[in-house]
């Protein structure tokens, strides 16, 4: 099965309840939706599936009025980068009505939208802008890899949220078929049980000490898990990699547990390195493993600069295994 | 039209604002404060159309909206002072109320789609219900207007837009900020639209009264602007409009239009009623402790 099966299965299961709708842009069979992942709803559902025009504010607020009226709206948001469309309705409005209003209301409304480079789309249709929300209270953010499944943490998202959730889709992971309970070139896939966010452990030799732990999410996870193919192959260096499946909150028990353990890290993500995501995670290393660490934390992330439509020169910005293994060797040293 | 509860519900909006500006000048409120004096026969003439179950949607200015809908001035009181009590726990302040069905927010227009939804859902799941939502003048400044509008009349919903138009935002007039017209932008997307200059509760009462009734049947949205004016300034001070204008406003206040139509003693009885009212909520209010936040327990 596919990443995009997994989510779109799981939409028809959801939509049993006539309580779940979905609100988003060129929607309606036999289009499907712009990557597809709404085929054949609205043939199955016609009334829960709502097709509108081009006005993401007005869509997500309006899924943000029905969720306060106990609906269970679910936003397609067509590219991630329109996400900065919706933001005054995920800032101040959305995030803010349960607790401005003293729990009096519940806004359990999930904005779906796919992140992320690697298909030349441009400049203002391949960024990964899930991390300027990172500092917004009462949000949560998550980011299904191919090594999850997509379509288990959707449906959990939506039946248990009661408040707005971001849920981010990888753009390139939508052809690909799910790894999980699978081996990736030997590398095995440990789903971390004490964890309620979807953390999992993809090591080649888990009984060894591993040299590098590398901590990342979503789209950048299957680049992780070439990476520790790779790195033993060519340098014999063993290398962890943690795959949070939330992006926020932090699984930080599972982050400062490995930390510790291994004390050398890589935190690799695909938004801008400036202020993002990477920054988060590595100060809480900081200031919980300081004693543990062997290295200071080392991030990777995309170049702070537009992302070319180019193929060659995309490359040149997005993170990628050449530039991944380069970080490792350095931290192995 | 029972005129006696009319005039209640605007003097107590009246009196209410108009001791909120004295404490606010004690240095006993927090933040600021939006007053809606001037504008009271708007709110009482279209809220009290309303049942308990429609949903009321305001704006910064809301406390007349609110005190129309819940008439709670305690739990208005309380909120705005931050202390116990207070309807939304001192998180929201003069800005952010919300109790039962009633919900205000503090960004120009960006509640609007909310109002949307909330009207989607109720005709989904077959209910009577309408959302009122109160947007001015300024806020036809603000795209996610427009985009509402557009959704509110492809989707036909029961949703009543109240502009009103009290010919100011914050301090620049209508004059600089309104290209073409308020109709012509609603007639564009084929809402249904009225307009009325009036701060009469007796001409406005009737009005609403057919708008809401005419909603609730067709379940269709409609746009009704409403003429009038601020006769304080656009928060606490700084007022740096025409006074000769003013004064042609302070002769057409909502409050003379309805006392013409009581007698003297009633009007007596309910100002002594509501102004007791308010004596005994604000000397409790005042000896109350301030809300606390509780955090949750961090990871």
């Amino acid at each position: 099965m596919t990443y995009l099966e997994s989510l779109n299965t799981a939409l028809h299961e959801l939509m049993q309840n006539d309580n779940v709708v979905l609100i988003g842009e060129d929607l309606l069979d036999p289009y499907g939706g712009a990557f597809k992942v709404s085929k054949g709803l609205s043939t199955e559902f016609p009334k829960q599936v709502i097709s509108t025009p081009i006005s993401e504010q007005a869509i997500t607020g309006a899924a943000v009025g029905m969720a306060m009226r106990g609906m269970k709206p679910i936003v397609e948001i067509m590219f991630g980068d329109f996400i900065t469309l919706c933001a005054d309705q995920i800032i101040n409005h959305a995030t803010k009505y349960h607790w401005m209003f003293n729990a009096q209301v519940d806004v359990p409304v999930v904005i779906r939208t796919p992140m992320g480079g690697g298909r030349g789309y441009g400049p203002t249709h391949s960024q990964s802008l899930e991390s300027m929300f990172l500092s917004v209270p009462n949000l949560t953010i998550v980011a299904p890899s191919i090594f999850h499944d997509p379509g288990k943490m959707l449906k959990k998202c939506v039946n248990n949220a009661n408040n707005p959730l971001l849920f981010i889709e990888s753009k390139v992971s939508y052809p690909k078929n799910l790894i999980q309970g699978k081996d990736l070139n030997g590398v095995h896939i440990e789903y971390l049980p004490e964890s309620n966010n979807d953390s999992l452990l993809l090591e080649l030799y888990p009984e060894e000490q591993s040299d590098v732990l590398i901590i990342t999410y979503g789209g950048m996870s299957e680049v992780a898990a070439n990476c520790v193919y790779e790195s033993f192959i060519s340098e014999e260096i063993i290398v962890t990699v943690l795959v949070l499946g939330s992006v926020k909150p932090l699984d930080t028990q599972s982050i400062v547990t490995l930390a510790r353990k291994i004390g050398r890290i890589l935190v690799l993500e695909e938004g801008c390195i400036t202020g993002g995501w990477g920054a988060e995670v590595s100060s809480i290393i900081h200031e919980r493993c300081l004693h543990s660490l062997i290295k200071p934390v080392s991030r990777l992330g995309s170049k702070d600069f537009p992302i070319p439509a180019s193929m060659p020169m995309e490359l040149e910005i997005l993170p990628n295994l050449g530039c991944l293994q380069k970080k490792v060797v350095e931290l192995a040293k | 039209m029972n005129y006696v509860e009319l005039y209640r519900k605007s003097y107590l909006i009246r009196q209410f604002e108009s001791r909120l500006l004295e404490l606010f000048s004690q240095g006993k409120l927090f933040g600021t404060t939006h007053t809606y004096v001037g504008q009271e026969a708007v709110a009482v003439s279209a809220i009290s159309q309303l049942s308990d179950s429609d949903i009321v949607f305001s704006n910064h200015r809301c406390h007349g909206h609110y005190l129309a809908k819940e008439d709670d001035p305690k739990g208005l009181l309380s909120e705005i002072m931050g202390k116990e009590g207070g309807v939304c726990a001192g998180r929201g302040g003069s800005q952010h109320l919300c109790k039962n069905n009633f919900f205000s927010n503090g960004i120009q227009g960006g509640y609007l789609p909310n109002a949307l939804g909330m009207a989607f859902a109720e005709k989904y799941r077959g209910t009577e219900n309408i959302v009122v939502a109160f947007i001015g003048d300024g806020t036809l400044g603000e795209g996610t207007v427009y985009e509402t509008l557009n959704l509110a009349s492809l989707w036909k919903v029961p949703l009543l837009i109240v502009i009103e138009n009290n010919r100011y935002a914050q301090t620049t007039p209508i004059e600089q900020n309104l290209a073409g017209s308020i109709a012509g932008r609603v007639k564009a997307f084929g809402i249904e639209y009225g307009e009325i200059e009036s701060n009469n509760i007796s001409e406005l009462y009737p009005r609403f009264e057919k708008i809401i009734k005419k909603i609730r049947l067709i379940k269709e949205p409609h746009v009704e602007v409403v003429n009038t004016y601020r006769l304080n300034a656009h928060s606490k001070g700084d007022d740096f409009r025409d006074q000769k204008e003013i004064d042609m406003w302070k002769d057409r206040d909502p409050l003379i239009y309805i006392k013409e139509l009581l007698k003297n003693k009633e009007i007596q009885d309910i100002e002594k009623e509501v102004n007791d009212r308010l004596f005994s909520i604000e000397t409790e209010v005042e000896k109350l402790p301030f809300s606390t936040i509780k955090f949750p327990k961090f990871q």
